[in-house]
């Protein structure tokens, strides 16, 4: 790997919890008191019931690609041609993208359990990579 | 209960370009100004007349300027579309509405760019800055991993389709062979007398699996532009008028701009099925009445998925459609039959308003037979615009 830095997070004052879980090992989903909906990606109010009363659970870490790429071009560092990214389906039933990691190009298919694998790539970017379910 | 309609009470009456190139040599603002000016000549309308402006929000090339630059004399209303090519058909919309409600006489749209010279779109987005801003935060969902193109980001859904539908990475190589057929009898394409081949498309390197290299529009520098005008007066004017049966804008369903995974179905265009559903209605026509359609192509694999959410084939079909070869100028469809993004230039969809003017008005390169209606879409996988194009109002 280079030593390049990722592209940056983006942080806000609706964002910062889940950049700030990740940080603490953990993989946080917005969570509705009101009407007790996840979603994903957060925002300042419940997309279901527009209440502002908001939490978050921990996820499980577990889940299905739901879809996945491989990045070619432009080759940007940190990343290497080829690398695959997925579109995870978390078994709490949100989803979000990620960088697939430890694996094998047989390892990247539709329906493919995974795993998160949070990671701390730099003093200030600590992201939930996902890997195979097996690694 | 009154019924409101803006079908029929506008047209296009004129439309003007530069030629499309990779490095234009001239700035923006020129490019802007040479296209508005041939849109106005074209349709026999003095430029000092022109009292509304309608433009993208990515466009560099402010209203009041191209106003000021061609000897406007009182601009009455000034708007600007958002979501990159997903506005395309929008400011027609906007000119529509000011014209048929008589805030405006005569409105000028455009799209200026020197996107291939200046700044490419397709060098993506890893280098923004941090900063609290909605559309900072929503990059960074899906760049730090790596997701950081629009190709990339229009893969993640193509990925999706093809596990769901079956079709394969052939079927959007059927799209860019024949993008590039019509291009190729097209002199003012860039691809003029470039076809290609099925066996040169699978050919072609990978960008982001599944998408290859032809199955990206191109990079391009150039200004197109188009006049609107009431009917009464289009009847007037130089040309057969290209009525605005039709016209509307679509964001629903879960809607992110280029990335809404999180909606149920990511392999549909929800909003696609909203713009075509509005358009239908306003113009009281079904797809069945369209006899050729501008169907935006910034990437293969989301032409197909319109052809579906525009009723002209089932949910799934498009590879069907597509294989028995209805998109070509022999099919029942033809489309894009000026070459579209991937064969003629990459103008952000408003090249192909001016073909669906040219189609209405016989005088596309590749015409289309008994043309009554034209169906134009705008950029997909955003909150996107159609317009409906007739040749009687």
């Amino acid at each position: 790997m280079s030593n390049a830095l990722r592209p940056r997070i983006g942080v806000n004052k609706d964002t910062q919890f889940f950049w700030d879980g990740l940080k603490q090992g953990k993989l946080l989903i917005q969570h509705c008191q009101a009407c007790d909906q996840l979603q994903h990606p957060p925002g300042p109010c419940c997309k279901h019931c527009q209440s502002f009363e908001l939490d978050a659970i921990e996820s499980t870490g577990r889940g299905t690609i739901h879809s996945f790429v491989r990045m070619h071009h432009p080759v940007v560092p940190p990343f290497e041609s080829g690398h695959p990214i997925v579109l995870v389906e978390l078994e709490e039933g949100t989803r979000l993208i990620a960088d697939f990691i430890n694996s094998t190009p047989d390892q990247v298919f539709i329906g493919a359990a995974v795993k998160v694998a949070i990671t701390e790539c730099d003093d200030e970017v600590t992201l939930a990579l996902f890997e195979p379910a097996s690694a | 209960m009154s019924k409101i309609t803006i079908s029929g009470k506008s047209a296009i009456v004129g439309i003007g370009a530069t030629e499309f190139s990779k490095r234009s040599g001239r700035s923006e603002m020129r490019l802007a100004v040479e296209a508005v000016l041939a849109a106005c000549a074209d349709a026999g309308v003095d430029p000092s007349e022109v009292d509304g402006i309608s433009t993208y929000t990515m466009d560099n090339n402010p209203e009041m300027e191209v106003h000021r630059l061609i000897g406007g004399k009182a601009l009455k209303m000034f708007s600007r579309i958002d979501y990159g090519g997903g506005a395309a058909c929008g400011p027609l919309l906007q000119a529509a509405m000011a014209v048929a409600t008589g805030i405006c006489e005569c409105v000028v749209v455009y799209r200026a760019m020197n996107e291939r010279s200046e700044y490419r779109f397709g060098t993506g987005v890893a280098d923004r800055g941090a900063d609290p801003t909605y559309e900072t935060a929503a990059f960074g969902w899906h760049s730090p991993h790596g997701l950081i193109t629009p190709a990339s980001w229009v893969a993640m859904s193509a990925s999706a389709y093809l596990h769901k539908y079956g079709a394969t990475t052939e079927d959007f190589g059927r799209v860019s062979v024949g993008s590039r057929a019509m291009a190729a009898e097209n002199p003012n394409a860039w691809f003029y007398q470039q076809p290609v081949t099925l066996e040169d498309h699978q050919n072609s390197r990978w960008i982001c699996e599944p998408l290859r290299l032809l199955d990206c529009c191109q990079e391009s520098d150039g200004a197109v532009a188009c006049v609107v005008v009431s009917d009464e007066r289009a009847k007037e004017l130089n040309h057969k008028p290209a009525y605005i049966r039709g016209a509307a804008q679509g964001a629903c369903d879960d809607q992110q701009s280029m990335t809404s995974y999180y909606r149920e179905d990511i392999t549909r265009l929800t909003e696609c099925s909203l713009v075509a559903d509005q358009l239908y209605r306003q113009a009281g026509i079904g797809p069945r009445d369209i006899q050729t359609a501008v169907i935006y192509d910034h990437f293969t694999p989301y032409v197909m998925t319109q052809l579906e959410e525009y009723g002209f084939c089932q949910r799934g079909e498009a590879k069907d459609f597509l294989r028995s070869g209805e998109h070509l100028l022999t099919g029942s469809l033809p489309i894009n039959t000026h070459g579209g993004q991937l064969g003629e230039a990459y103008i952000h969809g408003m090249n192909g308003v001016a073909e669906g003017v040219r189609q209405i008005r016989g005088q596309s390169v590749n015409q289309v037979d008994n043309v009554q209606h034209v169906l134009v879409t705008a950029g997909t996988g955003v909150p996107t615009s159609g317009l409906l194009l007739g040749a009687e109002n």
